[in-house]
């Protein structure tokens, strides 16, 4: 019975998204037009976009049942700052000559950002109005001797990631997530072939009392590329993690604990152009994720094999389609780990000049392993550490530019989180939930302007 | 049925290895990454040559820097004495108006100061001119050999004559399709092309060897899935 609910959600979450993706489109990374920006020191300019979104969200808590609807405003503040290298007029008289080339750049670095203000407009009910909040999303990335045979790079994501409770409350979990990478790169002769050395942080701190311990992640690995061919990679990464808390691995005696576990990892892949408008991607490897054992634990482990294709084809000038499959594993915060079998499709159109539309479709059957024995998981009643999910989600958008400066915007998110896993909590705020479902469906739609400068 | 399956796959192995290399440019550039492709424009006119003459004796009267012009192999002729005379007379009167023509371009390429274009007609011009002046001198040997009643040497100068009427012809068209600065000089040009029009570069992608095959720069992050904060039951 839960399985027909399953697939009759899927099925209806499957129309709405193909729905989404041939009438409107998918959420793209780059906005469409871009302003003059503002110089804000020789060869750096700062590209501002701000906006603002109305629209509606018919599940906040993410509950399985009674769910809470809301109007909701969104006003959004980007901006993108790089380094550009100066460049004369004219050029200078035998600049070109063998000894009087320019001298090649010290340094690349760009940075780029947003935050994101959302103000829930369901007034009457104090615990949706009071999930108002601040989220932002910045990034940096520096290149050292980019030309030369040692390279350094580095690159940066902090974020404040903002979500309602699972359940209908007036506080929120948020978090504060900072990846960082930092590599030395040996790149000699014509840099068709270059060695990283690289280190990798991963820290997730979570505010308040969310009841999960904090993470601090440390990878160290090897990667090597080769240029076979300009549109042909091969490359191939070994890495060896060093995973664990942050602080306590447990929150007091209320919350989830976190295992450590030093991971091995190891792929092979290749990244190329079939034909023109045909692209391949493939990668092949081994995972390996033995977590730590504790008194009354004993620690799980993930041992199998890293699988991901990616076949891209354009179908037309202004048309491009995606589909991939992926399989692989990371570090959880729900559990020690969690495994995905990824199936998902995008597809980019533009129609007109000024309308770009693009959508995709993401399917994955997750497995949660190592899930904690404090929730008191089961399964049809059957006491369990493991939690198999359906989740899909469906994204489209579309954007119409208005005037050089000016467009509007059209999006949709709708997500699917099915589980027949059942658990057991309660909270200092909310009531006792027995046997709660943790699964909901969800639906975003969003109107807004957007001005670039 | 194992045969069947190798030859599918060696089939399939090679349509998609020659896929590949089809689908790369031509050149591999320095450093390995996406091929920055200058496209070559001239900066400077470089006018087109008439195309030489075979060598031949030079004519006499014309300086030595005058192209050389020649007439080789002789034709089959037919034609009785008078109608050799009276076809010499009618083609050196088109060479006569090719000459003019050819003049007539290049007063056109003075007027409008189009060096390039001027230099071009010139050289043409003076092989239209050398080309009369060979006929002229054929035509009047051909008279002389009509009164002696030599024969071969009739059809000789009558050969002349007509291969000269042919080159003239071929001077004025090269003259007439002449380039001028207005199409051969299109100035400075700092055109650059960034590599082959394959707009996406699938080695580019930040997602290479990342777990899940997600860029970790740009991925969401993993959703608490539980109802927290916890209290234990």
């Amino acid at each position: 019975m839960a399985q027909l609910k399953v697939v009759k959600t899927a099925l209806a979450a499957g129309l709405i998204g193909a729905f989404a993706v041939t009438s409107s489109g998918r959420a793209i990374a780059q906005e469409a037009i871009e302003g003059k920006g503002v110089e804000v020191s020789p060869g750096t300019v700062l590209h501002p976009n701000v906006g603002a979104e109305l629209g509606f969200i018919d599940n906040i808590f993410y509950e399985s049942e009674n769910k809470i609807s809301s109007g909701l405003l969104r006003l959004t503040a980007k901006f993108d700052v790089a380094s550009a290298k100066i460049e004369p007029d004219e050029p200078i008289p035998g600049d070109d000559e063998p000894g009087n080339e320019a001298a090649p750049q010290t340094f690349q670095f760009r940075a780029g950002g947003g935050f994101r203000y959302e103000e829930y407009l369901y007034y009457d009910n104090p615990n949706a109005s009071a999930q108002r909040n601040l989220a932002f999303d910045t990034q940096a990335h520096l290149q050292v001797y980019p030309a030369g045979t040692w390279s350094f790079v580095a690159d940066d994501r902090l974020v404040r990631d903002i979500r309602p409770r699972n359940y209908e409350d007036s506080t929120s979990t948020n978090r504060i997530d900072n990846l960082l990478d930092v590599g030395l790169r040996f790149q000699p002769g014509g840099h068709s072939i270059s060695g990283t050395l690289r280190y990798r942080n991963v820290l997730d701190v979570f505010e308040g009392s969310a009841g999960v311990p904090n993470r601090m992640d440390h990878t160290i690995g090897l990667r090597g590329d080769w240029q076979w061919l300009p549109f042909t990679r091969f490359f191939a990464d070994l890495s060896y993690g060093f995973y664990g808390a942050l602080g306590d691995s447990t929150i007091g005696t209320a919350g989830l604990t976190k295992h450590s576990s030093n991971p091995l990892r190891g792929v092979v892949g290749v990244a190329t152009t079939l034909t023109p408008p045909m692209t391949l991607k493939a990668q092949l490897g081994w995972a390996w994720m033995p977590y730590e054992s504790t008194a009354g634990y004993a620690g799980t482990s993930h041992n199998a094999p890293i699988v991901d294709v990616e076949f891209g084809y354009e179908y037309a000038p202004t048309g491009r389609a995606i589909v991939e499959y992926s399989y692989d594993a990371q570090d959880s915060t729900n559990a020690d780990y969690f495994r995905d079998h990824k199936v998902t499709f995008r597809v980019e159109q533009q129609l007109i000049d000024k309308l770009l539309l693009s959508g995709s479709i993401d399917l994955r059957l997750r497995g949660y392993r190592g899930v904690d024995p404090i929730l008191n998981g089961n399964v049809d009643g059957m006491a369990s550490s493991t939690r198999d999910d359906f989740i899909f989600a469906g994204h489209a958008r579309a954007q119409y530019v208005l005037t050089e400066r000016y467009y509007v915007t059209g999006e949709y998110t709708g997500s699917v989180d099915q589980t027949d896993f059942r658990y057991d909590t309660t909270s200092p705020t909310g009531p006792q939930r027995m046997n709660d479902d943790p699964g909901y469906v969800r639906h975003e739609l969003m109107f807004g302007a957007r001005a670039a400068f | 049925m194992r045969q069947r399956t190798l030859l599918a796959a060696i089939l399939a192995a090679g349509l998609t290895g020659g896929g590949i290399l089809y689908a790369q440019p031509a050149a591999t550039p320095p450093g390995g990454t996406t091929p920055t492709t200058a496209a070559p424009v001239p900066t400077a006119p470089v006018p087109t040559a008439p195309t030489p003459a075979p060598l031949a004796a030079p004519i006499p009267g014309d300086g030595a820097d005058l192209p050389d012009i020649s007439l080789p192999g002789e034709k089959q002729v037919t034609l009785s004495p008078q109608e050799m005379s009276d076809t010499a007379d009618q083609l050196i009167k088109t060479m006569e108006g090719n000459h003019r023509a050819t003049l007539g371009l290049q007063a056109s390429a003075k007027q409008a100061k189009d060096v390039i274009k001027l230099n071009c007609v010139n050289e043409n011009l003076l092989a239209v001119k050398q080309l009369l002046n060979i006929a002229d001198a054929a035509k009047t040997d051909l008279t002389e050999a009509k009164i002696r009643g030599d024969r071969s040497e009739q059809v000789h100068q009558f050969s002349q004559i007509t291969i000269a009427a042919e080159k003239s012809k071929a001077a004025r068209d090269e003259a007439s399709a002449c380039i001028g600065e207005e199409l051969h000089f299109v100035g400075k040009n700092d055109l650059e092309v960034d590599g082959p029009a394959v707009r996406n570069d699938p080695t580019d992608d930040l997602d290479n060897g990342e777990a899940g095959g997600e860029d970790p720069f740009t991925a969401p992050l993993e959703a608490p899935a539980y109802a927290s904060p916890f209290a234990p039951l």
